[in-house]
């Protein structure tokens, strides 16, 4: 199972790559609204993202269920094991 | 990584550790346009083809010039979202030498567009609009319904003629992985699959005596799997109308299209010849001794390189080769063994010598009139290829596989002879350019290929023989011909003796680079040359790594372990094999003097040794030091016993 501080430094790496802003931190308690640029084609391109980078698939149901990067770490942590 | 040829465009390198620096910088550029081309030139994700993207589009907008690029205009229709597409269809199109300014509009307006005269793609005076469309577009739900759904595609394609006058780049469908009756799809006019076929033939037939380009797109969703590159989940999400994963493929797909509609399409292929059209390197291991035959595990890859040359060069690509050989040696294997489906007639040009290859395929396009962006070269080795990439940009150089089995596959999937016609011209133009592997006299050196070198990060290390080095040692004294001062042949208990032997010094040398460790690549051994000088019996290397200054390294050790150990002199020695020719004057060229023998020569161990110009490590002598002699380590067990 993956740890939650590596999902952390490599959910910051990829946003970082996809949002194209250097100085993104993730917190438990981000959400789309706190960060320029995630709007919802962005969003896409992030949970693509996150399949390719864990390897996991992110139903429609879970990724309307997530309210922040916290919850979206803790999919990706159980989706992993 | 085969499975990922496509998805990963493995025949690009990887985007370089300075990428997003690179691309932020280009705008300081006098010329951005090669510097641009030359970033997309790797295989690229989804955020560094959008960053060239936005790059393209600021340089655009503060009216830079992209030169040497050829601007195109395209607009961009489809049924699904297109944002993700769209920055990669501009990213790709600069590897094709295409500055794209794409022409979108909302998402779900594509027919009002084609419809309205006055609508912004009507107006726009694109080159070509893309029609992004796919099964979902069109009506293909009742039986015989691919009539009705072809005339709709004709009657878009009739208003954005007459309405914008731009090319249509139209697409065939990919047909969805579910069936509904089972294999009788391909036969029950009503199954989809039937449906999809019927509309792809008639749209390509409707296409001909029009301008029109046919974008193959059931082709490539074929070759990628049906079930990858449709994704349900994509598709609900965000309405992509294929796996996100494959954007870069298809963007790369449209990239060659346009290039193909301007002429910018790849005309020539240079071969290397050693491990890339025949395994084994034919100088030293003889033309019996190479892998090319029929029904041979290994030979039959490099047959299959050797069809697709042939294929290529019936449908009009011009055939070259570029090898480090002798050109006799060479040669030998067009004319005499019977395997070879390649022959020197199929061929216009043929430099085999041991010049540097950026040289030789400069000359190959002057002797052409080929500019050096109609060139693709094909290599096995990554050092050569590195060259060309550095010293001749324009030159389209795959990336090869370790596996053999994929050249051809790899090569094909790159994709640089895209051609949107066949005419006769084509098929007359490989006699047009017939020489009949004509050599080409080189002119002056194209570049610094020292300095390339030097920024390979090699390191060289030296070691006596040992019981571990013992059977590539072997091999290589039992096997080399070409870089081998004296072809002296020695058996494996002989080459153990001399682990042994206090008076004779011995050499394994092994070099490493960036692109990992080249193995063991040169081996020497000195016996006593009374009073007090060695005399080299044995000096061979690597024809892999000729030209990087290994000769000097070499040398240089000796020059300082001869010191070391009392030794004044050196005493070298050419022994003409017939196959040996390109060392005849290895030793002059090294500063030895003539002796009074013919073919010996000597160096007083006195001068000054050659400048290191890589790292130096010896690792044996280290640990001899700290722990006395290395015991004699057991013997690894063989695979199959």
């Amino acid at each position: 199972m993956l740890s939650t501080d590596n999902v952390y430094e490599r959910l910051n790496k990829l946003f970082r790559d996809v949002l194209d802003d250097d100085g993104l931190v993730l917190r438990q308690d981000t959400v789309a609204k706190d960060v320029e640029g995630w709007d919802s084609m962005a969003n896409v391109q992030l949970m693509l993202g996150v399949e390719r980078e864990f390897g996991v698939h992110l139903s429609a149901g879970q990724m309307q269920a997530l309210r922040n990067v916290g919850d979206l770490v803790s999919v990706i942590v159980k989706g992993s094991a | 990584m085969i499975g990922n040829l496509f998805e990963e465009l493995a025949w690009l390198p990887a985007a370089p550790a300075d990428f997003k620096e690179r691309v932020r910088a280009v705008h300081r550029l006098e010329a951005p346009g090669r510097e641009l081309r030359a970033l997309a030139t790797h295989a690229l994700g989804a955020p560094n083809l959008r960053r060239l993207a936005d790059a393209v589009g600021r340089l655009s907008a503060s009216g830079a010039t992209l030169a040497p690029l050829t601007p195109f205009k395209l607009g961009v229709l489809g049924n699904g979202t297109l944002d993700l597409i769209v920055p990669a269809l501009i990213a790709s199109a600069l590897r094709h030498g295409i500055a794209l300014q794409c022409v979108t509009v909302p998402y779900g307006l594509y027919a009002q567009q084609i419809l309205d005269p006055k609508s912004l793609i009507n107006r726009s005076k694109c080159d070509a609009v893309l029609l992004a469309l796919d099964a979902r577009a069109l009506p293909l739900q009742a039986e015989a319904s691919a009539p009705v759904a072809i005339d709709m595609v004709d009657g878009f394609r009739e208003n954005l003629h007459r309405h914008s006058g731009a090319t249509c780049i139209v697409q065939t469908l990919a047909a969805f992985p579910e069936a509904l009756f089972g294999s009788a799809d391909r036969r029950i006019t009503a199954a989809p699959r039937n449906l999809v076929d019927t509309f792809n033939r008639e749209l390509i037939a409707r296409l001909d005596g029009t301008p029109d380009i046919v974008f193959d797109v059931a082709a490539l969703a074929e070759t990628i799997g049906l079930a990858r590159w449709h994704c349900p989940a994509q598709w609900n999400l965000a309405k992509l109308p294929f796996a996100d994963t494959y954007v870069p493929i298809y963007a790369d797909h449209v990239g060659r299209l346009l290039a193909a509609m301007r002429s910018k399409s790849r005309r020539c292929l240079v071969l290397d010849l050693d491990n890339t059209l025949w395994g084994g390197v034919v100088g030293d291991d003889g033309m019996e001794g190479i892998e090319i035959a029929e029904g041979h595990a290994v030979g039959e890859g490099f047959r299959a390189v050797q069809r697709l040359a042939l294929d290529l060069r019936r449908r009009g690509i011009v055939l070259a080769v570029s090898s480090k050989n002798d050109d006799a040696v060479a040669r030998r294997v067009f004319r005499e063994h019977p395997e070879m489906l390649l022959r020197e007639n199929h061929l216009a040009v043929f430099q085999a010598n041991w010049n540097d290859k950026a040289t030789n395929i400069k000359a190959i396009s002057e002797e052409l009139s080929l500019g050096l962006d109609s060139f693709v070269f094909l290599d096995d080795n990554p050092v050569e290829r590195g060259i060309i990439r550095q010293m001749l940009p324009d030159v389209a150089v795959p990336e090869l596989p370790a596996d053999p089995a994929y050249y051809a596959r790899t090569l094909a999937a790159a994709g640089y002879f895209e051609s949107t016609t066949f005419s006769d011209e084509d098929r007359q133009r490989a006699a047009f350019y017939e020489r009949n592997a004509q050599r080409v006299a080189l002119k002056n050196s194209v570049g610094d290929v020292e300095a390339y070198y030097a920024s390979l990060d090699m390191e060289i290390h030296f070691a006596p023989f040992d019981q571990i080095g013992r059977s590539r040692i072997v091999q290589l004294i039992n096997k080399s011909n070409q870089f081998n001062l004296t072809t002296r042949r020695y058996s494996e208990a002989e080459v153990a003796a001399l682990e042994q032997d206090p008076d004779c010094f011995t050499l394994q040398v092994r070099l490493t680079d960036v692109f990992g460790d080249n193995g063991m690549i040169s081996v020497v051994i000195c016996r006593p040359d009374p009073p007090g000088g060695w005399a080299i019996d044995t000096w061979l290397m690597s024809c892999r790594v000729l030209g990087r200054s290994v000769e000097q390294m070499v040398l240089r050790e000796l020059i300082l372990r001869a010191r070391e150990r009392g030794i004044s002199r050196l005493v070298g020695c050419y022994i003409a094999s017939g196959r040996n020719d390109m060392v005849k004057d290895h030793y002059a060229k090294l500063g030895f003097a003539a002796g009074d023998r013919e073919d010996v020569w000597i160096l007083d161990v006195a001068v000054p040794e050659p400048a290191p110009t890589m790292r130096i490590s010896r690792p044996h002598q280290a640990k001899q030091k700290l722990s006395g002699p290395v015991p004699s380590q057991k013997q690894a067990p063989a695979l199959a016993s």
